[in-house]
């Protein structure tokens, strides 16, 4: 998670050129082609060597990068979609279903990339204040109300979190089932309680909302987005960007040469 | 009824909040549970009906141990009570929350009807069945949380501070029923009067541990202990 | 259980990860989602003027918390809420927008819950595309000139039936983009709008429980909110065209636009699978084009008029019917 994060060991880097990196990084996985895979081993590569270096723990971002594979399973269709030199065959139900060798080429790319740019997120966030990340993309010109409303977000993500954590454990605190007796009514019973406690936190929320405004009111706040002025790079910041847009250059032209 | 061997438990985030507490409590006992702020005697209270599963150790209430195949069973017949009545309450009204536990349970409608009316009688709350939760003052709200578990008749209840936020009367009032309910007790608080008043046995924690366990009258008379323990 | 852990992240399915969309169709959907979110936050920041910031902020906030609360299903398996209705059904559909847009923007970020390239795709599939059909299908037939109806069963049924429509249409569009990515067709269609179907009814359900609960106690939240007036919806429109032009188009970006049927084809399996119901367009051409992109594009567009005709007719209809007050 990302109140967890170690931002120690990087904390002498500037976040607006991990976030660039990390999402340069991750739009040029996009545009790898299937079975360039001397482009994703470097990728892969240069990805856990900055892990390295940083001393982030790349057990700990496999690990957490687990969190993709479910979806990961969807891919597996790709092996029998694509026409190729089937590879084996197998029925499930009647139907013939063959893996030809292109199709599982073009399923492992798409799990390869989707695990590297889970990876390359984690190492960002790891490293990376939520504030920094903010400041990253105000740079890249998104409007700055959205800034403000994610950072909003985020202030109260965990807060409101709890509060619907708590309202579970109350709620299966009293889900309880006395032998012989079928518990939990039904689906439609079950249904309008969860309802109602959606109601029930959304109430809460914006009654919470009107008294975050008041106290913005009372320092001033007037609707205008106050956005702090941010630093100027540093050569070694160009250094960086530099370096990580020629790695991103060189994947794309390996994969296409 | 009650019989806890071994058991500790860390938060996620590493703090340890129990370290080894062994304890058996008789059916029909009432218990009080004293400690200073984060002794742990909250943390104790959410194992008993499996909200916190234990790191190690283990838990039997009525011959049935707190494990996930069990969770349902044991939850109806351990009445848990949170220390903050928002905790608790998640329903539109005081009506709908009282009647959630028996709804589940599958009961009848006019035998839920019975027990909502029966649970607010007892707690004092008759008359507020269509109020919002979150409209009521605190010490209705801590009310209206341990009716929402009287209603499902349990046989042991786990009060967290029941007390706390009451006004004198509604002590008064809290400590007379807890001494007529039948069930057996374990109740964390800070109150002495209401320990002196209900419960003829007390345990008290210090950093996750049971440093006293004994009869009420010997340990609220043995002032330099008291004062150790951080219980006046 | 982790295997519910499992069946769960595949239910959500709809959070599409990085790796799987064609660079060009996920770039590509970023388009109409950049200007949907653009007009959103404009027209939500006037009409909500300085509060827009802290009420959308603790909203989006409280839709990720929202989704946590699930409703327990059978054999220890739930669904959750996705929320994009009932944040537009409540705060409007540009401010549910913006609130859903920040909602999915968060899950990437924080949790990778869903890819970055993706995340445009992402947005309009469960941002965009959910606070459109609950503000300006649903929010119109349920308050008319700033006034809630009455009528607590009709709010139940258009708000449920939002909320089933919301979650098909973002499946919809998922699966269109993972099959202009080459996924296929045959098996992404029926199993991603057949498990989602039945994942409509929780979000269905908990959409109308929630809102009659609001409707009954706090209906002033759901008039607070001024209605879309003519422009807006014309704006909604132009948002509408742009996406349907896009999926029409993607297919050319697409390295292998016709693949998939002509594998399915050529591999010889799951030739049953091919006249499913779900085939409203056989093989995605029309067949006296062929099977050229151009065939592929019009089949798109076809596709896509008959939804929007669908839509609109559906709330003429309805509109021109007001429900019995009770
Ligand atoms: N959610 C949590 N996460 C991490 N640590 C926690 C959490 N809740 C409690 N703790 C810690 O666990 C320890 C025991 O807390 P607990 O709430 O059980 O104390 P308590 O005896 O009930 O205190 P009080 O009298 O204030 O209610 C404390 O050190 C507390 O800081
Ligand atoms: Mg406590």
């Amino acid at each position: 998670m990302a109140d967890t994060a170690t931002a120690e060991p990087t904390a002498a880097d500037d976040g607006r050129v991990k976030t660039w990196l990390a999402l340069g990084f991750i739009f040029t996985l996009a545009w790898l082609p299937a079975g360039a895979w001397d482009a994703l081993i470097m990728a892969a590569l240069a990805l856990w060597f900055v892990i390295g270096w940083k001393r982030i723990g790349l057990w700990m971002i496999w690990r957490r990068s687990l969190i993709a594979w479910p979806f990961a399973l969807a891919a597996l269709t790709l092996a029998i979609a694509r026409p190729g030199a089937p590879v084996f065959q197998f029925t499930i139900g009647g139907q013939a279903i063959t893996a030809t060798d292109a199709g599982m080429v073009a399923a492992a790319t798409v799990m390869a990339k989707s695990w590297l740019s889970v990876q390359a997120m984690l190492t960002l966030i790891a490293t990376t204040h939520f504030s920094e990340l903010l400041t990253a993309l105000a740079a890249l010109r998104l409007p700055p109300v959205l800034i403000l409303i994610l950072g909003m977000a985020y202030r109260y993500l965990f807060i409101l979190q709890e509060e619907a954590l708590r309202m579970l454990r109350a709620r299966d605190s009293r889900s309880a089932s006395i032998p012989g007796q079928p518990a939990g009514r039904n689906l439609f019973w079950r249904a309008t309680i969860t309802g109602r406690m959606v109601g029930t936190l959304f109430i809460r929320a914006y009654e919470r909302s009107e008294r975050i405004y008041a106290a913005m009111l009372a320092r001033g706040y007037d609707g205008r987005p106050v956005t702090a002025t941010q630093p100027p790079l540093r050569p070694t910041d160009y250094f960086a960007l530099i370096g990580g847009g020629i790695v991103c250059v060189s994947l794309i032209v390996i994969a296409y040469i | 009824m009650l019989t806890i061997t071994n058991l500790s438990y860390a938060y996620p985030d590493g703090t340890p909040a129990l370290r080894g507490i062994d304890l058996v409590v008789a059916a029909g006992e009432k218990v009080a549970l004293l400690g200073v702020n984060g002794a742990g005697k909250s943390t104790l209270l959410l194992h008993l009906n499996g909200t916190l599963r234990p790191a190690s150790g283990a838990i039997v209430v009525d011959g049935l141990p707190v494990t996930a195949q069990n969770l349902r069973q044991i939850r109806a017949r351990v009445g848990l009570v949170f220390q903050d009545p928002d905790d608790q309450l998640f329903s539109p009204t005081v009506f709908d929350d009282v009647a959630f536990g028996p709804l589940y349970m599958g009961l009848a409608p006019a035998e839920v009807d019975q027990r909502v009316q029966q649970a607010l009688q007892a707690v004092g709350m008759t008359g507020y069945e269509q109020r919002p939760p979150h409209r009521l003052s605190l010490g209705q709200r801590k009310r209206v949380a341990l009716a929402t578990v009287l209603a499902m008749q349990p046989s042991l209840l786990a009060l967290d501070e029941p007390s706390a936020g009451l006004d004198p009367r509604a002590r008064r009032e809290l400590s007379e029923l807890l001494r007529t309910l039948p069930q057996t007790m374990l109740v964390s608080t800070h109150d002495l009067a209401l320990v002196a008043d209900v419960f003829p046995r007390s345990i008290v924690l210090a950093e996750g541990r049971v440093v006293a366990d004994e009869a009420t009258s010997s340990l609220l008379a043995d002032h330099d202990r008291l004062w150790q323990y951080g219980l006046i | 259980m982790w295997w519910q852990w499992i069946v769960e992240r595949i239910a959500l399915g709809l959070h599409i990860p990085d790796g799987f969309l064609h660079a060009p169709v996920a770039l590509l959907w970023w388009l109409p989602t950049v200007i949907a979110v653009g007009i959103a936050a404009r027209a939500a920041r006037q009409s909500l003027d300085e509060r827009a910031v802290p009420l959308m902020g603790v909203m989006a906030a409280f839709i990720f918390a929202a989704q946590m609360i699930n409703v327990p299903i059978a054999g220890g398996t739930s669904g959750h809420l996705l929320g994009g209705v009932f944040a537009a059904l409540v705060l409007g559909p540009w401010a549910g927008m913006v609130v859903m847009t920040s909602v999915i923007a968060l899950q990437a970020i924080l949790f990778q819950d869903g890819g970055i390239v993706a995340m445009g795709a992402n947005i309009f599939n469960m941002g965009i595309a959910t606070a459109a059909i609950g503000g300006w299908l649903a929010r119109p037939l349920l308050i008319r000139n700033g006034v809630l109806t009455a009528n607590r069963l009709w709010i139940a049924i258009v708000a449920a039936g939002a909320g089933w429509l919301s979650v098909m249409a973002a499946a919809a569009l998922t699966s269109a983009q993972l099959v202009l990515s080459d996924l296929p067709a045959a098996i992404v269609f029926p199993a991603m709008l057949s498990v989602h179907a039945i994942i409509g009814i929780g979000e269905g359900l908990i959409t109308a429980a929630a809102v009659v609960f609001l409707a009954s106690t706090r209906p002033d939240l759901l008039q607070a909110t001024p209605p879309s007036g003519p422009v807006m919806t014309r704006i909604a429109a132009i948002g509408v065209v742009i996406a349907a032009v896009i999926t029409a188009f993607a297919p050319l970006a697409s390295p292998d636009p016709d693949g998939l049927e002509r594998v399915a084809e050529d591999a010889g399996f799951i030739t049953r699978a091919t006249d499913a119901p779900y085939q409203l367009l056989p093989d995605y051409t029309i067949p006296w084009l062929g099977e050229t992109p151009l065939s592929t594009i019009i089949a798109g567009l076809v596709g896509v008029a008959v939804l929007i005709g669908l839509i609109w007719g559906m709330s003429r209809l309805l509109r021109t019917q007001p429900p019995a007050r009770s």
